[in-house]
């Protein structure tokens, strides 16, 4: 008795199968799966194949382990993967993952400082230096101290 | 097969400042809402996309509270404040409520360095704490065990129990309010460690939505005993104490102390335990803020009756004249059940309110202060004047503290039934009673 098999291509045309049944926990695919649009390869050119292991990975143990023991999926996982990994689980519809993965990042993120934020998400200060004074003069209570 | 790298989308070459595209709004939203207050101002900073994500999260007022019970004053700082202070809030106030073996100096200023000189911080020692731990997440309601020496009355002896050492700590954000705390102080006979702070506010409208903050009042005093009123007063300053006989109205009689206080037992009967009496006084005063005449005023005062003797009646206080009409009121738990089931009643009708253009209000949180004879020995079970707010508007931040005579305005005067005079008539200091306070948002159509 052979189980429905959905099959996954990555941004990288990498190819991946995985059980309808684990499949459908993403909102997208189920949708896909309800209108009858599943039933060839399906490509999800934003993901690559790197992450779409992980996304697997997930789905497949999400049926089967304890919630406490799926929270240490993302233990040890870089901010760069999480980050790939979220974006993933948004563009599909996990909501699981996205919670697990955007959990981490916060957990990661909260003792950085704000240069540390800019150089790890690569963003560039946009602000005046007066503009930034104020915004900082705003909350004394986070940078005073 | 090969295996890239993961690397940000091609299309973007590198050096060029990377914005919200690499991550996406909606996701950085989901992160950072996740974020400690601390953490989340840093975010803040970050950039001009990330500021717009970070009011997007901390768009609504907030209310924000935890007790900690531990021995240590440091760590139960910490401790609140981290719980308090565990999501994305910016405080505009903090209001610090430490137990009696706390020292209130060291505590103040604990707080104060944690949240730099600008927020206006409230400390006090007030007579019990109400919230929910820090750490276990039970909700409390915990009222300090003193015993007085009888050579040092009025000074809580320092118990090595945990029920004396603890704080809590509310912190609030207000956006579009300004917040500033004003101390009134009075002096009482006995020793009084308390500062009492009034917030003080004022708005100016955002237009994205308003805040609203409405007392609701329970009541737990019953009157009992025809009208009385004041014939001899005799006030005695330095103690704070009236001396008073009176007559029925209506009669002409002058009557003592004793022959009053019998009248009132003979009313009551045995109904009540060991009650504690009051009397709420009618005073009709010409009042002036400051060089306004504002003309008369009619109010409700409650002093408290401390004994009799063949001559007076003592009470409490000073600022009774002859002519003042007057009842007895005693404390009354049956009472103050029934009117926490109106205060429920009306929670109950604040939480359906939407208004008429079709915008919903949202209650973000309550502060309740609740006199220090109720509590768990008044009532015989725990957590009952927490109730009625926390059935109604369960997951809403909620505290409070236990106090000796409660300042609330409701627009319903709960002593005076039925009569033409209930609204002309003032009560804002009540005893036996606990004033809720009911912290709403209404947000504008189209927000």
């Amino acid at each position: 008795m052979s189980k429905k098999m959905l099959t996954f291509m990555s941004k990288d045309k990498q190819q991946f199968t995985i059980e309808e049944e684990f499949a459908v926990q993403s909102v997208t695919i189920r949708n896909m799966v309800e209108e009858d649009c599943a039933s060839s390869v399906i490509p999800l050119p934003n993901v690559h194949s790197e992450t779409l292991t992980l996304v697997i990975e997930y789905l497949n143990k999400q049926a089967s382990v304890a919630e406490n023991d799926l929270k240490k999926f993302v233990d040890e996982k870089q901010i760069s993967t999480l980050l790939d990994l979220a974006k993933a689980a948004s563009y599909l519809d996990i909501k699981g993952l996205m919670d697990l993965a955007c959990e981490k990042l916060a957990d990661l993120i909260k003792d950085m400082t704000v240069e540390e934020l800019r150089e790890i998400f690569q963003i560039e200060n946009d602000f005046t230096p007066e503009e930034e004074q104020a915004l900082r003069a705003e909350f004394p209570w986070a940078f005073e101290v | 097969m090969a295996s890239p790298s993961p690397s940000p989308s091609p299309s973007r070459p590198c050096g060029v400042a990377a914005t919200i595209d690499f991550i996406g709004e909606d996701l950085l939203q989901n992160i950072v809402a996740r974020l400690p207050a601390f953490s989340f101002a840093s975010a803040a900073c970050v950039s001009r996309s990330w500021n717009l994500v970070c009011d997007r999260v901390l768009c609504r007022p907030k209310l924000s509270s935890a007790c900690s019970f531990n021995f240590s004053l440091h760590v139960a700082v910490e401790e609140v404040f981290n719980k308090a202070l565990s999501e994305p809030i910016r405080p505009h106030f903090a209001i610090a409520s430490i137990g009696p073996s706390f020292d209130l100096q060291q505590a103040h200023q604990l707080i104060t360095a944690k949240l730099g000189s600008k927020v206006p911080v409230i400390t006090n020692v007030p007579s019990g704490i109400i919230g929910r731990d820090a750490i276990s997440d039970e909700f409390k309601e915990i009222q300090w065990e003193i015993t007085e020496e009888d050579d040092d009355p009025g000074v809580p002896l320092l118990q090595p129990e945990s029920a004396n050492r603890a704080i809590m700590l509310i912190v609030g954000f207000l956006p579009g309010m300004k917040v500033e705390a004003i101390p009134l102080l009075k002096q009482i006979a006995f020793k009084e460690h308390n500062h009492h702070g009034r917030t003080q506010f004022f708005s100016s409208c955002l237009g994205t939505g308003e805040t609203q903050f409405k007392a609701v009042l329970s009541t737990g005093l019953s009157p009992v005993g025809p009208t009385y009123k004041a014939a001899s007063v005799r006030e005695k300053h330095r103690d704070s104490l009236t001396w008073i006989t009176a007559r029925r109205e209506g009669l002409r009689e002058n009557i003592d102390g004793e022959t009053i206080m019998n009248q009132v037992y003979d009313e009551l009967g045995d109904r009540i335990q060991f009650p504690t009496f009051y009397i709420g006084v009618t005073k009709r005063r010409k009042c002036s803020i400051g060089q306004d005449k504002v003309g008369w005023m009619t109010s409700l005062a409650f002093h408290e009756v401390l004994g009799d003797n063949q001559e007076y009646l003592f009470v409490g206080d000073v600022g009774i004249k002859t002519g003042d009409s007057f009842r007895f009121y005693h404390s009354d738990s049956s009472i103050a059940l029934s009117s926490n089931a109106t205060v429920s009643e009306r929670l109950r009708c604040l939480k359906q309110g939407s208004t008429t253009g079709g915008d919903t209000r949202e209650v973000f949180g309550g502060l309740v202060f609740t006199c220090c004879g109720r509590g768990e020995s008044f009532f015989g079970q725990p957590n009952v004047d927490s109730s009625p707010f926390l059935d109604v508007f369960p997951g809403v931040t909620f505290a409070g503290t236990f106090c000796g005579g409660e300042i609330g305005r409701g627009d319903v005067n709960p002593y005076i039934k039925e009569s033409q005079e209930q609204k002309s008539v003032w009560c804002c200091l009540h005893v036996y009673s606990a004033v809720y306070l009911v912290m709403s948002y209404t947000s504008s159509k189209g927000s």
